[in-house]
């Protein structure tokens, strides 16, 4: 009600589903006509607030308030009424329908023949003259590029007179180019008055755009920050750091690392960009990597900058286009083919990223899934086995790494998450593999586990097995990487052995975006 | 094949593509809108049932149709609940609605006409009328027997399926509802995102398709046929989801592919007594019949076009 | 930590309840149609179970359902939703009938594997083409074994009105096959070891309706191909991920359950008619669907399923005969009821079991995630 009153508030935001807390007391608070960045890690809840401030997910607890009145959003209908927008990163758009019929799509009120309509279609002339919107209104979607299918987006929340408008990782599908026209229409939408509300990871675009930035960390906003006081290295560390935790002491190696066992020569990968998969990813261009045996390598940079899609690649996931990879003197090229079973065939093991959680079958009891991927060995000769055979091997398994409860024949998804990554960890490590694949394998993950963890690859890399992993644990990093590969936009940019950088340099490299010097 | 007259030949096509094209409709909009119908046989079942069984019971022919519209929509209502407001499978629920309907309407025709599972033969009066234009044109020349035979006297129902095109054509292509069915069949998270309601979308698709398909089944026993008799449809429910596949999920597509089917039939029908497929003669008559279900197979086989379905077309969200 | 329900809430009660709800169902129908349900349930219980030779039916058409069951929950456990069985039975009923009339005239203990091997290739041959075109093409496999069900039905009554006509008949059957190759039924062979029963189609295909079971169970949970087979169903980037072949897994299991519903011309075909005609599936195929959801999916509970579906259906048949008026149709109607209350509205009953029992706190693993 008063004139500084925020234009969008929510305090004490909680939210869990299945038990597991993604909003902990959540509280956020947006000034009128400012630029309001949100960053966090994967998984720490930055999705999850702003889903319930447009009114798409109903929360357990808190309140909302739009300039200063306590609003209750039951869906994205109401949150529009108030004014608030939210554009998503993929999947938003009816590729068949032209934008006209896209931003009315839901609108209520527009008939058939009525004169709404045209009085619709002239408005949004106007709106796209205004903010130099470059595509007519008859285009079908189809035919537009990502970055003009967002200002689709932006158009439809202005024509629905929206005041604040929140964007889902909007620039990591952009060119630079389109990424600086998005930013300085920022810009223009914070002089009219909008509020903008950015997610992303691009610490770097953020600290130059925002006035203020939220960082959020398991759920809870541990603070709110002014990029003009703050400098840049500091707000990664506050984004990723465990302060509780002291890093993993690094462990030298015994031997120096001589044969060669894993060479990629200009492997490139065709990524997959259409708006719909959730999974989509950038192409892999000349990649070049050399591995030693008894070597362990950090692929590190932004989300979907490649390194995941990497990994896929060499866990048999994922095909190549062109190039070779070269494992244990076996040489695979495009034609080849490579499939899953053969890389497990080869010795190498794969524990993909928690976050998406292929390398669990949900219904499966957790003796069963120890066997995903081993089914082979599981199953004996004859392909048959007894229960009491798998429960003892995965009971074992359970003590090692200290999976509660001890009950091999209970559903695998009814473990926490940080447990059943410990057993896909664990699944993979007793098959003592040749080289080890690792995606974001810490997280979630307890401190005790990751301990046993790190030394588990320690003694792996010992017998003179090679690890890659990709982490965005820059602690974790550093003390376990002999060297660290950067990616950045599907390229390798960056090799450096690691006793000659430390965190904060690896920080900055992360931030940088390709045209900086 | 001097006694072959093609314009009777494409007559009795239309009269056969018609339920089926009122059925392939029904599919069209719930499955445009994101939830599977396998249900359309019995829903044309059951619409066949109710609309003889009232128009015998009260006489009037228009009152069973509408009896039978409202019989479609109950049990699009059931499959809704089933589906969406309970998140149950798609197709499981659509299997049930089949059985529930032979069954059902076996029961009840036993029970209210006690003949054995069928209603008696209705009367013409109890039946729809045809729909005969006037005489504007003579029929000794080539185009008076088209208008004659081919264009005018059809059932009134016949007519109406044809306008349903049009209407189902205009309502995808320029109404802004049609967009939000598009939308919740295609891409539900667009829709929700932009504000609308899925759940509402869907309701509302489905009940509009049940009475049309319940219009399917009237069409049998009281436009066509002169009663009810136990499991008429015969798989004509299935036929229409083959050709609401084949038409690609477009208005002019199915009209097509009925058309087509609708043809197919009737041929099989003409030349049951010829030579070619006489017992004498060699080729089975079965040959025609599978036809349809071949073509069906064809095109989800991918090899007549790509197939364009609804993307979101039986997620359980 | 989230608690898990207690096994016995998915595997028994909700289950138990959602039967419970088709049958209550079903009794409101029937009143309101003005049958005497009381009368009817009197009728039906004494004719299924009140007799030895009631029994014999009532396992007869188990039979049946145990083998359509199998059928459709084996392929439902790779997650495809098979329709198909009509035709596949169908078709096994045909392979019977060829070799039962133009093959070598063996005796039992070779005969009775044969027909099995013929019924087995047969009906999974007819589940091929459906499996491979869901695997290579994505075709919806529901559509294509409607399809195959209706091309089959034509293909019968095709050569059941030529090639295959008993000559001098009018209607559609085959001639009957010589005696030699009729499948003993249990009252001859009990009767061998000298036990008592009354008459009635009981074969030996039972005993091999309990086998598969046995198999089914033993394949499914403990082969590695079984487990594969499973992963495909649960979760296909899992089974990538895995390095399980899922195209083949598909295609495979497609074959195994058409072999399955094969079986039903065993039951029918050389135990019962003893000659092949257009009808004798009936509908065993769709009720296999029924049956598979009433058993959860699990042999177990389908074998106890297929008894109780078996004595609904001889029952019936009783009912049928002292009323006029009611008849099959009361079984498809509980079958209908039991499809959509245990398939479609499985989980309706479910939170207000889960407030009844009190057991508010405790999560399961099945409540869909929000968009």
């Amino acid at each position: 009600m008063s004139m500084l009153s925020p234009a969008l508030e929510l305090r004490h935001i909680n939210k869990s589903y299945d038990g597991v807390i993604a909003l902990n007391n959540a509280s956020i608070s947006i000034a009128p006509g400012s630029i309001h960045g949100v960053i966090g890690e994967n998984g720490a809840g930055k999705s999850s607030l702003m889903q319930v401030a447009y009114g798409l997910l109903q929360p357990d607890g808190g309140q909302i308030f739009i300039d200063g009145v306590a609003v209750s959003l039951k869906g994205p209908s109401q949150a529009i009424e108030q004014g608030i927008g939210m554009l998503h990163q993929q999947a938003n758009w009816l590729e068949q329908l032209t934008v006209f019929e896209n931003v009315m799509l839901a609108e209520p009120s527009i008939g058939l023949f009525n004169r709404k309509r045209a009085q619709a279609r002239v408005k949004l002339e106007l709106l796209c003259r205004e903010f130099g919107f470059e595509f007519s209104l008859s285009t079908k979607l189809s035919e537009l590029d990502y970055s003009q299918r967002q200002l689709v987006d932006v158009l439809r929340s202005l024509y629905r007179g929206v005041r604040v408008l929140i964007l889902d990782e909007p620039l990591a599908l952009l060119s630079p180019t389109q990424a600086g026209y998005l930013n300085k229409l920022f810009i223009t939408l914070k002089l009219q008055g909008i509020s903008v509300v950015v997610v992303s990871h691009k610490l770097a675009v953020l600290h130059q755009l925002c006035d203020v930035i939220s960082v959020i960390r398991e759920g809870v906003v541990t603070a709110c920050v002014s990029p003009k006081l703050v400098p840049l290295s500091e707000l990664s560390i506050l984004m990723i750091g465990r302060e509780l935790m002291l890093p993993p002491s690094r462990v030298e190696p015994k031997i120096v690392a001589k044969d060669v066992l894993l060479n990629i020569q200009s492997l490139y990968v065709k990524g997959v960009s259409k708006g719909r998969k959730s999974t989509a990813y950038v192409d892999l261009t000349d990649i070049n990597l050399s591995v030693f045996s008894g070597e362990i390598i950090a692929l590190i940079g932004q989300p979907k900058a490649g390194q995941e899609v990497l990994l896929d690649v060499m866990a048999g996931l994922v095909k190549f286009k062109s190039g070779t990879i070269e494992f244990k003197q076996r040489v695979i090229n495009s034609n080849s083919g490579f499939s899953v079973k053969q890389a497990r065939e080869l010795g190498i093991g794969y524990a993909p990223s928690p976050l998406i959680n292929d390398g669990m079958v949900d219904m499966l009891s957790m003796a069963e899934s120890v066997y995903l991927g081993y089914q082979q060995q599981g199953f004996g000769r004859w392909g048959i086995i007894s229960n009491e055979a798998k429960e003892a091997h995965c009971r074992v398994m359970m003590e090692n790494w200290r999976v509660l409860p001890i009950l091999p024949a209970m559903q695998s998804s009814l473990f926490s998450g940080g447990n059943q990554q410990k057993m896909v960890l664990a699944r993979e490590l007793a098959q003592q593999p040749a080289l080890l694949l690792l995606n974001q394998a810490t997280q979630g993950v307890d401190a005790s586990a990751s301990d046993y963890l790190v030394r588990q690859l320690f003694s792996l890399r010992d017998r003179g097995a090679s690890v890659i992993f990709y982490s965005s644990d820059l602690d974790e990093v550093m003390s376990l990487a002999d060297r660290v590969c950067i990616f950045n936009q599907g390229r390798m940019v960056e090799v450096i052995m690691a006793a000659n950088t430390n965190k904060a340099d690896l920080a900055l490299l992360i931030a940088k975006e390709p045209n900086d010097a | 094949m001097n006694d072959f007259s093609w314009i009777l030949l494409f007559d009795a096509a239309i009269r056969l593509a018609t339920p089926l094209l009122f059925a392939a409709l029904a599919g069209m909009l719930s499955e445009r809108a994101g939830v599977i119908d396998i249900g359309l046989e019995g829903k044309m079942l059951t619409g066949a049932f109710a609309a003889a069984a009232w128009a015998a019971i009260s006489g009037s022919a228009l009152q069973g149709v509408a009896v039978a519209m409202g019989c479609g929509m109950a049990l699009s209502l059931l499959h809704g609940f089933a589906c969406i407001t309970h998140r149950g499978d798609h197709v499981v629920s659509g299997v049930a609605i089949n059985m529930l309907a032979l069954a059902l309407t076996s029961l009840l025709a036993n029970r209210l006409f006690s003949q054995g599972s069928m209603t008696p033969i209705l009367l013409d009066q109890q039946r729809l009328p045809a729909l005969i234009f006037p005489p504007i044109v003579d029929d000794d020349w080539w185009l008076g027997q088209i208008y004659w035979q081919l264009i005018s006297g059809h059932n009134i129902l016949v007519y109406f399926a044809g306008v349903l095109v049009i209407l189902l054509y205009v309502f995808f292509k320029f109404s802004p509802w049609g967009n939000q069915v598009i939308a919740a069949g295609d891409n539900p998270k667009a829709l929700r995102r932009a504000g609308g309601s899925v759940d509402s979308v869907r309701y509302a698709a489905i009940i509009a398709g049940g009475a049309i398909c319940g219009l399917s089944g009237a069409f049998l026993s009281v436009g066509h046929g002169a009663g009810f008799v136990e499991n008429m449809t015969v798989g004509k429910g299935f036929i229409a989801l083959a050709a609401l596949i084949f038409g690609k999920w477009r208005p002019l597509g199915v009209l097509m592919a009925c058309l087509l089917f609708g043809l197919l039939e009737a041929l099989a029908i003409r030349l049951q007594g010829h030579y070619l497929f006489s017992e004498a003669g060699g080729l089975p008559i079965q040959l025609l019949e599978i036809l349809p279900y071949v073509l069906t197979l064809g095109v989800l086989a991918g090899f007549i076009g790509p197939s364009l379905a609804p993307k979101a077309l039986g997620a359980r969200r | 930590m989230p608690k898990a329900l207690p096994w016995w809430f998915n595997a028994l009660l909700l289950p138990t309840a959602n039967i419970f709800f088709a049958f209550i169902a079903c009794g409101i129908v029937l009143w309101l149609v003005g049958i005497d349900v009381t009368h009817a349930i009197d009728v039906m219980f004494s004719g299924a179970l009140g007799s030895s030779e009631g029994v014999g039916y009532t396992l007869f058409y188990a039979t049946n359902f145990i083998f359509s069951g199998l059928a459709v929950s084996l392929a439902w456990q790779a997650g495809l939703f098979n329709i198909g069985a009509e035709g596949q039975a169908l078709l096994g009923g045909l392979g019977i009938s060829l070799v039962c009339l133009y093959g070598p005239q063996l005796p039992m203990y070779l005969m009775f594997p044969l027909t099995i091997t013929i019924a087995a290739l047969f009906g999974g041959l007819w589940a091929l083409i459906p499996g491979w075109l869901n695997a290579y093409r994505g075709s919806h496999i529901v559509i294509t074994t409607i399809m195959f069900n209706l091309i089959a039905s034509s293909l019968i009554v095709y050569l059941l009105v030529g090639p295959l006509k008993q000559p001098g008949q009018m209607a559609a059957v085959s001639s009957t096959f010589s005696q030699a190759t009729w499948l003993p039924t249990m009252e001859q062979l009990l009767g061998n070891v000298g036990i008592h029963l009354a008459s009635s189609p009981l074969n030996l295909s039972f005993l091999l309706a309990v086998v598969c079971c046995i198999l089914v169970y033993s394949y499914l949970w403990y082969t590695r191909v079984g487990f594969e087979t499973r992963v495909v169903g649960l979760d296909r980037a899992g089974a990538k991920f895995g390095g399980i072949a899922s195209k083949r897994i598909i295609i495979s299991t497609m074959v195994l359950s058409g072999a399955l519903a094969g079986f039903i011309g065993l039951n029918e075909v050389q135990g019962s008619s003893h000659q092949l005609h257009v009808e004798f599936v009936s509908g065993y195929g769709f009720a296999g669907i029924a049956i598979a959801l009433m058993g959860r999916n699990h042999p177990f509970g389908i074998f106890v399923a297929s008894i109780l579906f078996g004595a609904l259906y001889q029952g019936g048949g009783e009912l049928a005969f002292s009323d006029d008026n009611v008849g099959h149709d009361v079984i498809l109607l509980i079958q209908a009821l039991v499809v959509l209350f245990c398939g479609a509205l499985e989980w309706m009953l479910k939170p207000r079991l889960i407030q009844l029992l009190g057991l508010n706190r405790w999560q399961s693993p099945n409540e869909a995630q929000p968009s």
